[in-house]
């Protein structure tokens, strides 16, 4: 099987009827019962958020006050 | 402060490390919990549509294929839970990130921050872009991967009859077809894939550039600090991450949007027959049965034409007719299958219509030629139906459908397993099972088809004999293919193109009714006598 195998034209794509955004709330609200584990998840994603924050601050401080006079010999 | 270093590089790596190892645990802990959530949203999916699935009337089913059904229940809904679970979480690390990340740059040196910005629009744009060119094309895909499957699916099931009609090589052919298309709209896929993600990076490069041109140069001449510039780097790596998620999730959601239209569209189904508003249980039934002025339509086409009958509670009705003259759409009027377009039933004095279709369906016991047995054993496919039947309610029903014998010859005996990964029984076994099993439902109403598989004469006379035990005593309905049948019967029904041509008796209708003596004498005595 190879790609110049193509005898027939491609369908033209459609967009699909209802819209996306409709779609994803319905299915979001199957996320209700479980809400606590839902919750959790995201509090989590958020603390490493604040994480992924504060270490490229924290690798900063290290080099320019925790080794600031190595630094200035760079 | 130079005599400290070792100390403040020992105490910063051992930060760097406990950060870390807090991230590391909160990772777990959010991956473990978006998991469970989107595991049971899977879970209440699935059982959604298996219920709506068993409670859609028989014209749903009539114009749904298999397989697409198939791709629904299973497929779909692995697409949902993905997007319940992982992918929210990724596109809301993802966008949150960006932000905050955006906020924090702007805040350590602005120009430079506002120069690696100017690659973020460009990015998120691209990814969308591509999100809206892949969704409709993954719809596609997944349509030709329901075509696929069924052309498979079709043909194992048709295989008898492909290998009869010598039609290996359309079929062969058919499916290559079928492969074609799938392989190019894959193709088309996978191009559009191939060209978006290198794309990304390209353009999440292009800010690393921009920093070392830019930073390098200020920090020359000392407005910067090797500190700040390494910062910068290390907020765009941990940038270029979730953006590549993006360029992953989008597609993702967008699969996932198709997937829940099409859950949505099989759940928003209403069926066309279901309990009425103010159905009432139908009690304890006797089996007279009326049908008044009955007409039922399929699509434009009209299959029964004002139809009326009465029939006592345990008397014998024989339908007779040729292919497509509604025999069967009779008999599936009974049990509401389908709903008569004009007119009514009553059995009991109550229409059918007015009281509730569980009630009604646990009274009347259905026998036909191609009876399907489920994966399980000899025990579960007698008792199906029948919750509380005892293990002696069980054989006592096996033994009058004669079902015992071969049973108890099985290695297992009633605990041996039937169906794909069990035994294999004959087409006479299979009847006699359903014959087993309407008999411990014990149905006041019975729908039945005689006809027999092809079976040498003992297994014949055994399955006439099960027969004989489970009519006896209740209001029948017989789709006759036999003498014996419309001999006994206390009403035979001749059927016309969706008209009763003719009523009664075995004896009234030979001498009045000439399409009768015509079904009889070329069809039914020949069959007895060939046989």
């Amino acid at each position: 099987m190879t790609a110049e195998k193509t005898a027939f034209p491609l369908p033209k794509i459609q967009p699909t009827s209802v819209p996306l955004f409709q779609l994803l709330w319905r299915v979001y609200g199957y996320l209700r019962p479980y809400w606590k584990q839902t919750v959790g998840a995201y509090a989590s994603l958020l603390v490493i958020l604040g994480l992924n924050t504060l270490i490229p601050q924290f690798i900063r401080w290290i080099i320019d006050t925790g080794w600031k006079e190595t630094s200035r010999r760079f | 402060m130079e005599g400290n270093q070792p100390k403040v590089l020992t105490w910063s790596v051992l930060a760097l490390l406990g950060l870390t190892l807090i991230k590391g645990v909160l990772n777990y802990f959010e991956g473990t919990l978006s998991e469970v959530a989107s595991q049971n949203v899977a879970f209440d999916l699935r059982n959604a549509i298996q219920k709506k699935l068993t409670q859609l009337s028989f014209s749903f089913h009539d114009q749904s294929e298999t397989g697409e059904l198939l791709s629904r229940a299973v497929q779909d809904v692995e697409r949902i839970r993905f997007l319940t679970g992982r992918a929210t979480i990724r596109i809301l690390d993802g966008a949150l990130l960006l932000i905050v990340t955006a906020v924090v740059m702007l805040v350590m040196d602005w120009k430079l921050g506002l120069l690696v910005l100017v690659t973020m629009p460009v990015l998120v744009y691209r990814a969308l872009h591509f999100g809206s060119r892949f969704r409709p094309l993954s719809l596609l895909l997944q349509k030709q991967l329901v075509g696929l499957t069924t052309a498979v699916e079709q043909n194992l099931r048709g295989m008898r009859e492909v290998k009869a009609y010598v039609q290996e090589d359309a079929e062969i052919e058919r499916f290559d077809c079928e492969n074609d298309r799938w392989f190019e709209l894959s193709a088309r896929s996978a191009q559009l894939q191939a060209v978006n993600l290198p794309l990304l990076f390209l353009i999440a490069n292009m800010g690393t550039v921009a920093i070392i041109l830019y930073g390098g140069s200020q920090v020359i001449n000392g407005q910067l600090t090797i500190g700040q510039i390494i910062a910068f780097i290390t907020y765009l790596g941990q940038l270029i991450e979730p953006v590549r998620r993006l360029g992953m999730i989008i597609p993702a959601v967008a699969i996932a949007g198709s997937a829940a239209e099409r859950i949505f569209d099989t759940l928003d189904t209403v069926s066309e027959v279901r309990d009425e508003p103010g159905a009432v249980p139908l009690g304890e039934i006797k089996g007279d049965v009326v049908f008044e002025a009955v007409s039922f339509s399929y699509g434009a086409k009209k299959v029964l034409n004002n139809i009326d009958f009465t029939v006592s509670a345990g008397q014998t009705v024989a339908l007779l007719g040729s292919t497509g003259s509604g025999k069967s759409t009779i008999i599936s009027l009974i049990p509401r299958f389908y709903d008569p377009t004009e007119g009514r039933i009553l059995i009991d004095g109550y229409d059918i219509r007015k009281v509730t279709l569980h009630s009604l369906r646990s009274q009347i016991g259905i026998v036909m030629q191609d009876a399907t047995l489920f994966a399980g054993s000899f025990r579960e496919n007698i008792a199906f139906g029948s919750e509380t039947a005892t293990e002696a309610d069980i054989v006592s029903a096996a033994q009058a459908a004669q079902a015992h014998e071969f049973i108890i010859r099985s290695p297992q005996g009633y605990g041996t397993r039937i169906g794909e990964r069990g035994v294999t029984l004959s087409g006479g076994q299979r009847q006699r099972l359903a014959i087993a099993r309407a008999l411990l439902l014990d149905p006041e109403i019975l729908i039945l088809d005689d006809a027999t598989a092809s079976v040498d004469a003992e297994t014949e006379h055994l399955i006439q004999l099960a027969f004989q035990n489970l009519i006896r005593g209740r209001t029948t309905f017989v789709i006759a293919h036999r003498l014996s049948t419309v001999r006994n019967a206390d009403l035979i029904l001749v059927m016309e193109k969706g008209r009763i041509s003719a009523s009664g008796t075995h004896e009234t209708l030979l001498v009045s009714a000439r399409l009768y003596s015509e079904i009889y004498n070329r069809q039914l005595v020949r069959k007895e006598a060939l046989s």
